[in-house]
């Protein structure tokens, strides 16, 4: 027998206090009512008749207050919560349930509640809860792209329940590597460690080598699911104020499957179209010019028939708003520059003399281009140095080249997209010393000449030679390096606005100057994200459109399932380094079953038969 | 305890019932076994020397050459006795109010009947109370003394404790005129009541019994833990109270009272149980016609 309420010792002080209690109270003599009486030689003839069994009602007074010990033993063992049973000593479990995107699955197992994998898990939790044995200990962890752990090794039924109880499925992935590792650190050094977990078998496949502590139970029966796998938006750059849209579907199921394509524009339906796919079929979809003032788009999917999982039917993607771009240029006259700015109807350029420089004037700018002037102070803005020198250069000048050859470009960076820079004349360039992060944009023989910095929070293109001495002006590279340059500087390339993974931590472009982003998600709870460097880290677990708003300035983001949530088929049979994972056994648990409800009834009856016995004069 | 106009009323009423019962005579209305100078022959018994030479039966001298004496049958006043017991435990339930009814009554009748009726108040001196006597109510007679009765029985305060023995022995001792003892008591004493009744019987008076009961003392209906004290010698005992118990009171109970009656008419002394829940009056005809009481 254990003892999980009360420890021993209060046991012992409790039922010692209790019984010198009684014993106390049952010596003391009983008050009795006074009556005169006319004759007591009467009563003196009763009495003698009764005083030859005094022993016994001694006796039977000792039976009351046995009765009245025996109450208050049952009562300090109901308050130790004693358990019979046999159990391992000392086993220490760490339960993983699964909470990724794909437990929300509507296929529980009907026989034990139904409902979805999530549910499902949870029921077999319990089940393992009632199974921990007295000296048993065990922790709840989530599984998700955050894995958490719920709770301490603790043997309290009721805080593991109540932790199983608050976990809701996130749109996330789970990372099965961080929960098992989590699991593994909180074991470590614990008796006989056991992890078990409940999953659907969702991301397990980056298990590696061989697990021994490691029990698995599989949850979810289909692996049907008629799914958007990927749906993306972006406005025209020839005419931004139309669209297109390409959307995936995935029918992931053996059977065919058919269903209704919906696309909305702020709620509105903008196009339909009636989708057939066969079993493991993915069509890709297409719809170009379209047109609209909204800019939240939602993909949606309306199957005939039922599909298990309902999260993957709607996606989300966002228009960026059309807005121009505000320039300041610095420059002394540079009628190249100023003409490859103008092809840019989205670019508002303003152009000051270097004498004329002002930083007060930087706020009202969302970029700088800085034409072979350098100002005292590093601009606190995204900017654009043409030629820069001398010290506070943003990539440090080490010497100079002569009639530099363009080696190699930088195709993949945003500023070097579509970049054509070979054959292009230089008179002399200067030699760029990069720092970590830094990007070459453009080099001659792994020298950069052209470099790219995204850190401090502003980003930062320079071009290490004069416009004037080179023929980049005259090619069609030029106002396309400056347009990519100040579309980089914008968020993005422009027309794209980059969506998000759910589970992911995203990193949050910030405004200049401000500290915080507050940042409310597709169900309306707000978080306030801090800024570090001009950027903000927050994680969304839901699918859906945020809205992310500092200083007055509000802005949208869309967050998508991740890659791989809609393939549910359950993993029967988890295997890592070749060799099965097995179920907990049944029966090395020991049974647990609680007494205090039969003590607590056992002190009722017995505090009946005392009181009856006392009343029917039995015990006094 | 208060005797009012309606109280004497009845009283009268009972008188007249006795009238009926029993016929009357002008002077005393009973005679006294009592041998001596009357004028009705009553017995002979044999002459011893200094006995009146007048009284000699001549004629029976002649017959049988006996000296004989005649004796005759003396008629003298008829002296009634109502022995009333003052010990605290007839304060209980109304005892002694009933009793001193009940002596009322009787007294009543017995002056009526021209008879010298005394009330003696029974009782020894208890705790505190050395030194005090009990005065008695001197013999009386004519109806118009029953006033006197009243008063007496009025004053009467039961702070006295039982011992019949003693009680009934100063009695006996400081009374020369022999007649008839009504005793009403609860006869609670623990020393008995055997011997103190003997003592009556041995000196000659005709004692009748009249014990006063109550059904709250035989049947107490108690229950649970008490202290009963003693209401004469505050003497204190711890009980408890079970239907078995209470069972084996009421058994005593019952047996003191069957007891007494028995011991009783087993001497030919008459006995009535006086139920203080029964009126008196109803207690004081069945006395009459039970014969045996003023007959």
């Amino acid at each position: 027998m254990t003892f999980l309420g009360a420890p021993l010792a209060t046991l012992g002080i409790a039922a010692a206090v209790g019984a010198t209690t009684l014993v106390g109270l049952y010596l003391l003599k009983m008050r009795r009512r006074r009556l005169e009486v006319p004759f007591a030689g009467l009563w003196a003839q009763v009495l003698r008749d009764t005083e030859s069994t005094a022993l016994w009602r001694r006796l039977r007074r000792l039976l009351s207050l046995l009765l009245q010990l025996c109450i208050l033993a049952t009562l300090v063992l109901a308050i130790g919560d004693p358990r019979l049973g046999m159990s391992r000593r000392g086993r220490a479990v760490a339960i993983v349930v699964d909470a990724s995107a794909s437990m929300q699955s509507y296929d529980g197992d009907f026989a034990s509640g139904g409902g979805t994998r999530l549910d499902e898990a949870k029921r077999a939790a319990h089940r393992l809860i009632d199974e921990l044995g007295p000296e048993d200990q065990a922790m709840i962890l989530r599984l998700d792209a955050r894995p958490a752990a719920l709770t301490g090794l603790t043997s309290d039924e009721r805080e593991l329940r109540q932790a199983l109880s608050a976990i809701e499925a996130d749109d996330t992935s789970g990372d099965v590597n961080r929960v098992l590792s989590l699991a593994e650190d909180a074991l470590r050094g614990r008796p006989q460690p056991t992890t078990v977990l409940i999953s659907d078998g969702g991301g397990t496949d980056v298990l590696r080598g061989p697990r021994p502590d490691l029990r698995y139970i599989p949850v979810g029966k289909s692996g049907e699911n008629l799914a958007i796998t990927a749906f993306s938006v972006r406005r025209y750059r020839a005419n931004q104020t139309a669209y297109e849209v390409l959307a995936e579907l995935q029918n992931f199921g053996k059977e065919p499957a058919t269903g209704v394509f919906q696309l909305l524009q702020d709620g509105e339906i903008v196009e339909q179209q009636r989708v057939e796919l066969a079993g493991g079929q993915h069509v890709q979809r297409l719809y170009p010019n379209l047109a609209g003032a909204g800019n939240r788009l939602v993909a949606r999917l309306l199957p005939d028939h039922f599909d298990t999982l309902p999260l993957d039917n709607q996606a989300y993607a966002l228009l960026l708003p059309r807005k121009k771009i505000k320039v300041l240029m610095v420059t002394p006259g540079n009628l190249f520059l100023e003409g490859a700015l103008l092809l840019d109807e989205n670019l508002a350029v303003e152009k000051v003399k270097p004498a004329a420089w002002d930083p007060s004037m930087l706020p009202r700018f969302d970029a700088l281009i800085l034409d072979g002037f350098m100002p005292p102070e590093t601009p606190p803005i995204d900017t654009i140095y043409l030629d820069p020198h001398g010290p506070k250069s943003p990539f440090p000048v080490a010497g100079e080249i002569s009639a530099p050859l363009v080696t190699e470009v930088a195709d993949k960076h945003p500023v070097g997209r579509w970049l054509a820079l070979r054959d292009l004349n230089i008179s002399r360039a200067s030699r760029f010393s990069l720092s970590p992060g830094d990007v070459a944009i453009a080099s001659a023989l792994r020298v950069p000449i052209i470099a790219a910095r995204d850190a401090g929070g502003h980003k930062v293109v320079a071009v290490g030679f004069d416009l004037r001495k080179s023929d980049l002006p005259l090619r069609v590279a030029f106002p396309v390096l400056l347009v990519n340059s100040l579309e980089w500087f914008a968020g993005g390339d422009g027309a794209l606005v980059q969506t998000f993974a759910a589970g992911q931590s995203w990193r949050l472009q910030a405004p200049t100057h401000t500290k915080t982003l507050t940042v409310r998600d597709p169900a309306g709870r707000v978080v306030d994200a801090p800024v570090f460097d001009g950027r903000a880290s927050y994680v969304g677990r839901k699918i859906g459109v945020y809205t992310v708003s500092s200083d007055g300035n509000t802005r949208l983001l869309a967050a998508q399932l991740p890659e791989g949530e809609s393939r549910i088929a359950p993993v029967r049979e988890l295997v890592v380094g070749g060799v099965a994972v097995p179920r907990p056994e049944p029966g090395r648990v020991g049974l647990r079953r609680a007494l205090w409800p039969l003590l607590g009834v056992l002190a009722f009856l017995l505090l009946c038969l005392e009181w009856a016995t006392y009343n029917r004069r039995v015990t006094v | 305890m208060h005797f009012d106009q309606s109280f004497l009323t009845k009283l009268e009423y009972l008188y007249v019932v006795a009238r009926k019962v029993f016929s009357g005579r002008t002077r005393a209305e009973r005679r006294t076994r009592k041998t001596g100078s009357g004028v009705e022959f009553a017995d002979h018994r044999e002459y011893t020397a200094g006995d009146d030479l007048r009284y000699l039966d001549w004629n029976a001298y002649g017959r049988l050459e006996k000296l004989l004496l005649r004796l005759f049958e003396e008629e003298e006043d008829l002296h009634i006795y109502i022995l009333v017991d003052c010990s605290r435990s007839m304060a209980a339930n109304g005892k002694l109010d009933y009793a001193r009814t009940v002596a009322a009554a009787l007294a009543y009748v017995g002056l009526a009947k021209l008879d010298r009726v005394s009330i003696v108040p029974l009782g020894v001196a208890g705790v505190g109370m050395d030194g005090e006597k009990l005065a008695r109510l001197p013999a009386s007679r004519g109806k118009a003394n029953i006033f006197k009765v009243f008063r007496f029985l009025e004053g009467i305060d039961p702070t006295w404790q039982t011992d019949l023995r003693a009680s009934l022995g100063a009695f006996v001792h400081s009374t020369k005129r022999r007649g008839v003892v009504v005793l009403l008591s609860d006869f609670y004493d623990a020393r008995g009541y055997e011997e103190a009744l003997n003592l009556l019987r041995y000196h000659r008076f005709e004692p009748t019994v009249l014990q006063i009961w109550s059904a709250a003392e035989a049947h107490p209906g108690l229950r649970g833990d008490i202290e009963i004290v003693d209401a004469e010698t505050g003497e204190r005992r711890e009980v408890t109270v079970t239907e078995r118990a209470l069972r084996r009171y009421e058994a005593a109970h019952a047996k003191l009272t069957d007891d007494l009656e028995r011991w009783c008419k087993a001497r030919g002394v008459s006995y009535f149980r006086a139920d203080t829940e029964v009126p008196f009056d109803e207690l004081v005809l069945r006395m009459f016609r039970s014969g045996g009481f003023l007959a």
